[in-house]
């Protein structure tokens, strides 16, 4: 099992997307395409990471190589489903979106991937969202944590409008505000500043961030109850 | 109160638009001083920040007011031109600055990737050193977040082409250029000069 995930983590430290593809094929082939995610890829991208957290020589290649060969996992997983067998447990639907005057993405995409990955319904409102976009497609679809994507500081002030839009609807609480971005990774309080309920430092760790906030929306509803 | 106009007023600007800002230089603002700091430096923000640091060193402070000629490029940068004797250009990035926010933001959604003139020089060894990116995962990658290339053609040096075609193959999307004028940068740039120079001191 070491062996397959350190020959996947060398592949994506080279950036080879295709022999990432073609060794998962292999060892799904053999092992079974539902034990893919839980066995092999998620155990790599948590080494992967710590890497990215500590780690300044990672490309912008990688990472997206990283994001990209989990997608392809995804898509080969569900392709070769078993009709009886779930791969991926099923979580609340949740809304991402890179914040008005945003267009930076990657990052964005990214986290997208890892949570698809990790069972959220996941609904994408692109780049140079509003506020009011934002809230209104949460409601509608009844999501608990809207996650908001910065890349500069300039932009990540915006996302203030989107506390105060939730204060004002009384949805705070309710509705828990995630933010990212490489701004928060260099500007460790204007999480706080722009009124964030937490963040987290790569799009890797995103699901267990959004595990806690929807946890959160939950227990304060059973405190007002 | 007074108004400290004896300082000396320095230009601190992004290399990737030397020859715009030359040009302008020449013909509105001929007697400032002008530094132009690498447009590489825009890979390692933290670099990129440390290099505005010492240029707007307290010694420095103490005689020059600057003007950053720059988006919102590092996290730093704004806590720079908080300062008094500081003022940066109203603008996001390089790209709005010459586009205006609403030309810009129109081209984004239509999913645009832009290019400077001085950027092109140096197009593939940016896409394979300073991103990884080699043309299977370029193609990949800018197919994911954009729909085409477009050169903001500022007049100042023949379109090229030949790079535009290599760097739009190695991307898999089509490219365009755009005609743009200087005006926008050069209202900004004296929006800019205007508040410095008018900036209040206070008495100690």
């Amino acid at each position: 099992m070491e062996n397959i995930q350190s020959r996947l983590l060398e592949m994506i430290q080279k950036a080879d997307r295709q022999g990432a593809n073609n060794l998962l094929a292999a060892w799904s082939e053999e092992h079974g395409y539902e034990k893919l995610l839980k066995q092999i890829l998620i155990p790599t991208l948590q080494h992967i990471g710590e890497e990215w957290r500590t780690s300044e020589n990672f490309s912008i290649a990688q990472s997206y190589v990283a994001a990209k060969i989990v997608e392809d996992a995804l898509f080969m997983t569900l392709k070769n489903k078993k009709d009886n067998v779930n791969t991926v447990s099923e979580k609340g639907p949740v809304v991402i979106g890179n914040i008005e005057d945003d267009f930076h993405s990657l990052g964005r995409r990214m986290v997208k991937t890892f949570l698809e990955a990790d069972g959220w319904i996941v609904y994408d409102l692109g780049n140079d969202v509003t506020a009011e976009e934002f809230v209104d497609t949460a409601v509608e679809i009844g999501a608990r944590v809207i996650g908001a994507s910065a890349m500069m500081k300039t932009t990540a002030y915006n996302i203030k409008k989107l506390r105060k839009e939730l204060d004002r609807r009384n949805l705070s609480g309710h509705i828990q505000l995630a933010v990212g971005g490489a701004v928060f990774m260099v500007s460790p309080n204007l999480e706080k500043e722009i009124g964030s309920d937490g963040s987290s430092s790569t799009a890797i760790d995103a699901p267990e961030l959004f595990d806690e906030l929807w946890e959160a929306s939950l227990q304060q509803e059973t405190v007002h109850e | 109160m007074t108004y400290e106009d004896d300082k000396k007023i320095t230009m601190v600007s992004c290399g990737v638009l030397k020859a715009e800002i030359q040009t302008l230089r020449e013909q509105y603002w001929p007697n400032l001083e002008v530094n132009f700091l690498s447009s590489m430096l825009h890979m390692k923000p933290e670099k990129l920040a440390a290099s505005l640091e010492s240029q707007l060193s307290d010694d420095f402070l103490k005689t020059h007011k600057y003007l950053l000629i720059y988006g919102d490029c590092c996290s730093s940068i704004s806590n720079l031109s908080q300062r008094t004797e500081v003022v940066r250009t109203r603008c996001n990035n390089c790209i709005d600055l010459l586009l205006g926010r609403e030309q810009y933001r129109r081209l984004s959604h239509e999913g645009a990737f832009f290019l400077l003139p001085e950027w092109m020089y140096r197009w593939e060894s940016i896409f394979r050193s300073e991103l990884g990116l080699d043309e299977t995962n370029a193609k990949s990658m800018m197919g994911d977040l954009h729909t085409k290339l477009v050169l903001l053609d500022t007049g100042l040096a023949p379109v090229p082409s030949q790079k535009m075609d290599a760097c739009a193959k190695y991307c898999g999307l089509p490219w365009e250029s755009l005609p743009v004028s200087l005006d926008l940068l050069r209202n900004e740039i004296q929006f800019a000069l205007n508040e410095l120079t008018t900036a209040e001191v206070i008495d100690e």
